[in-house]
């Protein structure tokens, strides 16, 4: 099989996933735009009043030509889209690049006629076609909603150059990291601190020119349907061009196999004592999980900082609050409500968080590390409760880490809430990341290699349900299919006990499951 | 074929052991004993199933038909028993990438109930094993003895090692032979898989021999090349009698001119009786090499030509 097409064998079906999903949320999208703004004065409204409020323009991005459907449709997704394209391109690059190097593939096809920097660009010529796939996605997207042709590829170009960018940063990770994870993890780093830098810039218009630091921030500049700019895109392209030369001068300064960064010296190394699974474990999940941390406390902070500013301007507009009562309930217009609602996406990422830990599990027992210490009388049961129970703990310090967070973002802009009820409303978020926890654990027991796929899916279902379901006006039997849908938006509202009581017990009996059906089945290395 | 019972339970003893993937039959109701103390080898060629019985015998699979019992406990339904008194080391150790390879030794040894640190410390200087490097930096070789000191620093009463030396240079594998004969000398069993013959012929007491996931032979090597077929050639002064073809255990005659040559499947009493009265210039018997004997077992049909016999 030719170098190139085994690049593209890893990476068709995420592009393929991802390119769907982005099309389709740009359908439902302008569907439920041309709903909530049926008449151009309707329109104006909405300009105006999104256009004041800095909380959105910092979630969202710059609000330009509102009064059109493609004009709202870059402001409300277009910095997501831009995400899910970023993180897209540096997994997929990561994995095409360090992932073969790691498992030994690149060697063998360098020992034969290709070249190394003939092997990189057909690589890097696989990824580029992924690029062109996600694009094409936006752009029928867009056509299918009756979007204008300049417009729609405006803004799937802006889509791929998202793709690209963070593509080619995991390229060049991937020169100085010896392990996927890595290279990943550091051009994910980039992708979180590149989309602060761009909320930053377009929340106040006195420092905008901050977003001119991010990458996510060029192409949120372009404005795809309204005046135009192609500044950006330029600039993308030379920033790509650089980072490729960059990639192929660092790759001929390293061996195959090794990075530039990561080989540290051993003078003085004292060895740590890790003698049970939970030890194992906890030592396995530090530096991950610390760095969840970080991420929850800078959201929950960022929007309780935001909150008061948000509670003022949704309090002034009858569409809004309709809008936004159709997600959270009318409690979401006090400060209370508007920490529920973060809330309810804090436990998103924590099911994501959990979803990742029972995945990281798979990983420990495809790659053979699981046999050594169930031989040596670890007992399976022993090895998986070590794992749910450094998970589980997990994802409750996450929550509370979260919410404190949250707690001093409000307190800190002059917003009263107390510390308790804010602390209850992150532990509220628990159950329901339990619940896809538990079905996780499940997947891993009966199908094993389904275990990631199940773990991210299901959330990613869950969640477009829930979120696009509310938006695009489903019926509610519908929205409530999502676990999420029965999670309350503590502290605005009470704890729902019956949900919490009922996802709790939905939770064990899946984890449970899994359990015993990993007791039961075979242990597979991959 | 067993060499003689003991009172002591069986090491391992697996009857009728049955491991199906699907339509794929990996391991074919395969029965042997291994008596405490002594050293058995398990060869067999790519894909014969020996790592396969290895994963049933540890529990890492469930066997479809059949069972296996590990010094009495089962194999599947016990493992807490059986584990208790053994250790595996697998052909390619997977060492975790963040930890250094003394908290892995540390780990093991841990969570098997404990280990003697002088032990530990003997067995890295021996196989010249440095502790401090984190486990993604290891060699493959270098992963490998993590795998052989943990298992070899517990002492346990069975070590079940599947292609344990693979990746090791011609020092270390002397290193591992000694670290198993001084494991026998302490009364620990030892259950090898093996490619090496050189390794098993060194060390072993009993070999099986496995192919397509079904048991061909069991025996010490000396039985195993007494069952095997000489190669016979004699040189006649005249011409060759014409009636040593139908001779008990005589195959594939080949007479060129004053010579003739076959294959002998059993003890040459018959043969030299039938030669006596003739006048003979040569006469070569050879044994066979313990290469041909594996590869006669290991060839794609081992019933027609050279193939074991079934006896």
């Amino acid at each position: 099989m030719s170098p190139f097409r085994l690049s593209w064998r890893l990476l068709w079906r995420g592009a393929a996933i991802w390119s769907g999903i982005l099309g389709v949320i740009v359908m439902i999208g302008v569907r439920a735009y041309n709903e909530l703004y049926p008449t151009e004065a309707a329109r104006q409204l909405a300009v105006t009043e999104f256009s004041n409020i800095r909380a959105l323009s910092a979630l969202y991005g710059r609000p330009v030509g509102l009064d059109t459907p493609g004009g709202f449709i870059v402001w409300r997704y277009g910095a997501f889209a831009g995400v899910v394209a970023g993180l897209w391109g540096l997994m997929a690059v990561s994995r095409v690049l360090r992932g073969d190097e790691e498992v030994g593939r690149t060697e063998l096809v360098l020992s034969g006629d290709v070249g190394a920097t003939r092997l990189l660009l057909t690589q890097l010529g696989a990824f580029g076609l992924g690029v062109a796939v996600i694009a094409a996605g936006t752009l029928l997207g867009c056509l299918a909603s009756g979007l204008r042709l300049g417009g729609s590829a405006l803004f799937s170009i802006s889509i791929a150059g998202d793709a690209l960018v963070f593509g080619m940063i995991a390229a060049l990770t991937s020169q100085l990291f010896d392990a996927r994870r890595r290279a990943a993890g550091w051009a994910g780093a980039t992708l979180g601190v590149a989309y602060l830098l761009r909320a930053l810039g377009d929340g106040a218009p006195e420092r905008s020119w901050v977003s001119w630091l991010s990458p996510i921030g060029w192409t949120g500049r372009i404005s795809a349907f309204t005046d135009p700019s192609l500044a950006p895109i330029a600039l993308i392209a030379s920033v790509t061009a650089v980072l490729l030369g960059g990639c192929v001068v660092l790759m001929h300064r390293r061996d195959i196999g090794a990075g530039l960064i990561g080989a540290r010296t051993r003078a003085g190394v004292h060895l740590r004592r890790v003698r049970s699974p939970l030890a194992l474990d906890w030592l396995l999940a530090r530096g991950a999980a610390i760095a969840w941390a970080v991420g929850v406390i800078v959201y929950g902070y960022v929007l309780g900082f935001l909150a008061a500013d948000m509670i003022d301007y949704l309090r002034n507009d009858k569409n809004l609050l309709d809008m936004f009562s159709r997600i959270g309930g009318n409690s979401i217009v006090t400060v209370k409500g508007f920490l529920g609602l973060t809330f309810t996406i804090v436990g998103i990422v924590l099911a994501v968080y959990a979803g990742s830990m029972v995945s990281a599990a798979r990983t420990e027992e495809a790659e053979g590390r699981v046999e050594g210490l169930v031989t040596s009388g670890v007992g399976r049961g022993r090895w998986l409760g070590a794992r749910v129970l450094v998970g589980g703990g997990g994802v409750v310090a996450l929550a509370l880490v979260g919410a404190f967070g949250a707690w001093v973002g409000t307190v800190s802009n002059g917003s009263s809430v107390g510390l308790g009820e804010t602390l209850l409303g992150g532990l509220n978020a628990v159950p329901v990341a339990l619940v896809f926890g538990g079905l996780s654990l499940l997947a891993f027991g009966l199908l094993p290699r389904t275990t990631a796929f199940v773990a991210y899916g299901a959330v990613a279902v869950a969640y477009v349900i829930q979120m696009i379901g509310a938006l695009a006006g489903a019926p509610s039997w519908v929205t409530d299919l999502s676990p999420f849908a029965h999670v309350a938006a503590v502290p605005a509202v009470p704890v729902n006990v019956t949900a919490t009581v009922v996802m709790l017990a939905v939770a064990a009996a899946l984890g449970l499951g899994g359990l015993i059906a990993f007791r039961r089945r075979d242990i597979t290395a991959e | 074929m067993d060499a003689g019972t003991s009172d002591a339970v069986a090491a391992i003893e697996t009857t009728g052991l049955t491991k199906r993937f699907g339509p794929l039959t990996a391991l074919d109701g395969l029965s042997i004993t291994v008596h405490q103390g002594e050293v058995y080898g398990f060869l067999g060629p790519n894909g014969a199933g020996k790592t396969t019985t290895i994963r049933l015998l540890l529990g890492l699979a469930h066997p479809t038909a059949g069972g296996a019992r590990v010094y009495g406990h089962d194999a599947w339904a016990d493992t807490a028993g059986a584990h208790g008194h053994l250790a595996y080391v697998p052909g390619e150790f997977s060492a975790w990438p963040r930890l250094r390879g003394g908290e892995i030794l540390d780990l093991l040894g841990s969570v098997h109930g404990g280990y003697d640190p002088a032990v530990r410390d003997e067995l890295c200087e021996r196989f010249e094993f440095d502790p401090t490097v984190r486990g993604r930096a290891y060699s493959k070789g270098n992963r490998q003895k993590i795998g052989l000191i943990a298992a070899f620093m517990v002492r346990p009463d069975l070590l079940v090692l599947d292609e344990p030396t693979t990746g090791l240079d011609p020092l270390m594998e002397q290193t591992f032979r000694r670290c198993v004969e001084e494991a026998r000398d302490r009364g620990q069993t030892i259950f090898l898989s093996s490619h090496i013959l050189s390794e098993v012929e060194a060390v072993c007491d009993r070999v099986a021999i496995l192919r397509r996931g079904r048991l061909v032979e069991v025996g010490t090597l000396d039985d195993l090349r007494k069952l095997r077929t000489r190669e016979v050639e004699i040189e006649f002064a005249g011409s060759p009698p014409p009636d040593l073809g139908v001779l008990p255990g005589i195959d594939d005659v080949e007479i060129t001119g004053s010579t003739v040559r076959f294959h002998l499947r059993r003890d040459p009493t018959a043969v030299i009786r039938a030669l006596a009265p003739h006048e003979i210039r040569s006469l070569d018997i050879r044994e066979p090499s313990l290469e041909e004997l594996f590869l006669s077992y290991y060839g794609d049909d081992p019933v027609s030509g050279r193939g074991p016999d079934a006896s």
